[in-house]
């Protein structure tokens, strides 16, 4: 169907207002909010950030809570996923399904059923203690912080993995098979470097999420698992320092985008093949 | 490129999936450096038969050799086969130097020699000058190519190609089939090469096979299925056909059709089945022959094909080629035909 670009713009101005309305507008306030004081343009929230050590100190714990939870999905997520794309459609449905099935949980309930499960006398250490071990520290640590978060993500990682490996032709593998290599061959010249667009997608979402938590930590964690979503939250309803806050959430909108810009510097030569090559 | 072909031998294959049966009794044997073709419809198990040979497939029963060893429970890896899909499978991620250097990498070539003989394969195909292109920046014939290097560049004894030109179009199809019969020369091994198209079959062929339902049902020279088929279904498979059903019979050697009775020169062996002419053994006569009346009158350029009903009920089409001052027949008008000698064949069933 071939549109004029009066009418392009008409079916896409209902979607344009709702982002511009919803989402463009609240971010430039925030983003100025960062540079405005009661006297007008002021560099004082900026200021305040890069002298406080705690703000940086959190600012860094939440990109390593990031990275390692990204990193813990993918090494969990793939596996999964590749055991997925060997089985036949109906029984990959199944499995989807199943995948899926915590999202009809909310994600409050299912971080409170953590606190049933690590606690102090939750199902892990009184199986530890029928055994007569010591009881371990979990609950209220960033391992417990780190679980919680990885079982809402890992579903999404798995199926932005699956995605790419069902869109991998099988007939490469046996075509790479016959021409003389072994199964691990195979996998690991072919069959990988494929599915990498998948470990991609999936890593740049899991780890955007990761860096926007809030229930999680908020809940599972202790004093020194505050991320930077907490200390944004403690700074707009205990402090009310509305500035600092809004300096803290404009860092992690910069330091999101750059990461952003790396990953796609470090994949466009593979972008460009998988584009080119694929879904044709 | 001098490895010489080796032997192939399928012994009573058998291949199901649940209920449904893909290979049934094949056995076949290739000789050294032959070009044997699969011939059949699609879903007839051409490619089971081939994936079988390449280990893709696991036959419930039967053997498959290679220069008279089993070759059942060798890993694919391990077979030395040479292999051109249907889609070409090329790599997307590697170049055209990496996809054809594959096979010797995997064979623990050393770098410089890699590089060598992946070079020499491309020059064969003439496609050295495209090495650090990538699959998505070629045409199809040249993905064909590229596809064609890379499975003989480790100098496989047995090259199997599966459908390889059925993406291309006819002009590019028919220049690659000279190519693939000159290079297999050069190269030496035994082909075994399967497609649909019965023209690419009779054109590439020392011999072929004709499938279906997962059997072969006649095995032999491109010239023996054309002149002598033993079924209605290869004599409408290989070229084109007039068949008769016959109805009966007026002697030991005489068959009643819809032609009326017709004489056949090699004997009838039952009087069941169909008799079958080819156009080209059909000719208008002056005097003798049957009466027929003309329905269709084509112009071929240098010649006409002829569609015409006989006084029995039969419909038979010809050929006629054209001669400088002889007037073609029109519809409606009435004609005799004879037949050429030896030209009827008896189809048993
Ligand atoms: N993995 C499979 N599962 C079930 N049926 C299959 C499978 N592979 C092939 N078949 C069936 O076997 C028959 C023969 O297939 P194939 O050998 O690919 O035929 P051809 O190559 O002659 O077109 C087809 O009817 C196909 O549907
Ligand atoms: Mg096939």
């Amino acid at each position: 169907m071939n549109l004029t670009r009066p009418a392009i713009l008409l079916l896409l101005l209902p979607a344009l207002l709702l982002v511009g309305l919803v989402f463009l507008l609240p971010i430039a306030g925030v983003l100025s909010l960062s540079v405005h004081g009661e006297a007008g343009f002021t560099l004082e929230p900026l200021r305040e950030l890069f002298g406080s050590k705690v703000a940086l100190l959190v600012l860094e714990r939440t990109f390593t809570l990031a990275l390692s939870v990204t990193a813990i999905c993918l090494a969990l997520g793939y596996p999964a996923a590749l055991f997925m794309s060997g089985l036949s459609s109906r029984a990959r449905a199944w499995v989807t399904y199943l995948i899926l099935l915590p999202f009809w949980i909310s994600i409050l309930i299912r971080t409170y059923t953590w606190i049933v499960i690590l606690g102090r006398e939750g199902i892990v250490n009184r199986g530890l203690a029928a055994v007569g071990a010591e009881p371990l520290q979990i609950l209220y640590t960033d391992v417990a912080v780190r679980i919680g978060m990885v079982q809402i993500l890992l579903p999404i990682v798995i199926l932005a993995c699956l995605a790419s490996m069902l869109d991998i032709d099988r007939d490469l593998v046996k075509a790479a098979r016959v021409l003389g290599a072994s199964r691990w061959a195979a996998f690991r010249k072919v069959f990988l470097p494929l599915s990498l667009s998948g470990v991609a997608t999936g890593g740049i979402i899991c780890f955007i999420l990761c860096l926007g938590f809030y229930v999680t930590p908020a809940l599972l964690g202790g004093r020194r698992s505050t991320i930077i979503a907490n200390l944004i939250d403690i700074q707009v309803h205990r402090t009310l320092n509305w500035g600092f806050a809004a300096v803290l959430a404009s860092a992690l909108l910069v330091s999101t985008l750059a990461c952003l810009g790396i990953f796609r510097l470090l994949t466009r030569r593979r972008a460009g093949f998988a584009a080119a090559g694929f879904g044709k | 490129m001098t490895a010489k072909g080796a032997s192939i031998e399928f012994r009573e294959v058998r291949k199901t999936y649940g209920d449904f049966v893909a290979l049934e009794r094949f056995t076949m044997s290739v000789a050294q450096g032959e070009f044997m073709t699969l011939l059949g419809p699609s879903g007839s198990g051409k490619t089971t038969a081939l994936n079988s040979l390449a280990g893709f497939v696991d036959a419930d029963s039967g053997d498959i050799l290679i220069d008279g060893v089993s070759i059942t429970r060798m890993p694919t890896e391990k077979r030395n086969i040479g292999m051109v899909f249907q889609n070409y499978s090329l790599f997307p991620h590697r170049d055209v130097l990496g996809n054809v250097a594959f096979p010797l990498e995997m064979r623990g070539v050393a770098k410089a020699e890699i590089v060598r003989r992946s070079m020499k394969a491309l020059e064969m195909v003439r496609l050295d000058g495209l090495a650090k292109r990538m699959p998505h920046e070629l045409s199809g014939g040249q993905k064909q190519r590229v596809a064609f290097a890379r499975a003989v560049v480790f100098e496989p004894r047995v090259l199997l190609m599966d459908e390889p030109l059925g993406a291309l179009d006819l002009k590019l199809r028919e220049a690659m089939q000279l190519e693939i019969k000159q290079y297999q020369r050069e190269i030496g091994c035994t082909v075994i090469y399967v497609t649909h198209d019965q023209g690419e079959a009779l054109t590439l062929s020392d011999r072929l096979a004709v499938m279906e339902k997962g059997a072969i049902r006649q095995l032999g020279a491109p010239e023996e299925l054309y002149d002598r088929p033993n079924s209605r279904f290869v004599a409408e498979f290989i070229g084109s056909n007039n068949i008769l059903a016959v109805e009966g019979a007026a002697g030991d050697d005489t068959l009643v059709s819809g032609l009326g009775a017709v004489r056949l020169s090699g004997g009838a062996r039952t009087q069941r089945g169909f008799v079958a002419i080819r156009p080209e053994h059909v000719r208008r006569s002056a005097a003798a022959g049957w009466p027929a009346t003309v329905r269709q009158a084509v112009f071929f350029g240098d010649s006409f094909r002829y569609l015409v009903e006989a006084e029995a009920g039969a419909e038979i089409s010809f050929v006629e080629p054209r001669r400088a001052g002889a007037a073609a027949a029109a519809p409606g008008e009435t004609i005799r035909i004879e037949f050429d000698e030896g030209g009827l064949i008896h189809l048993p069933e």
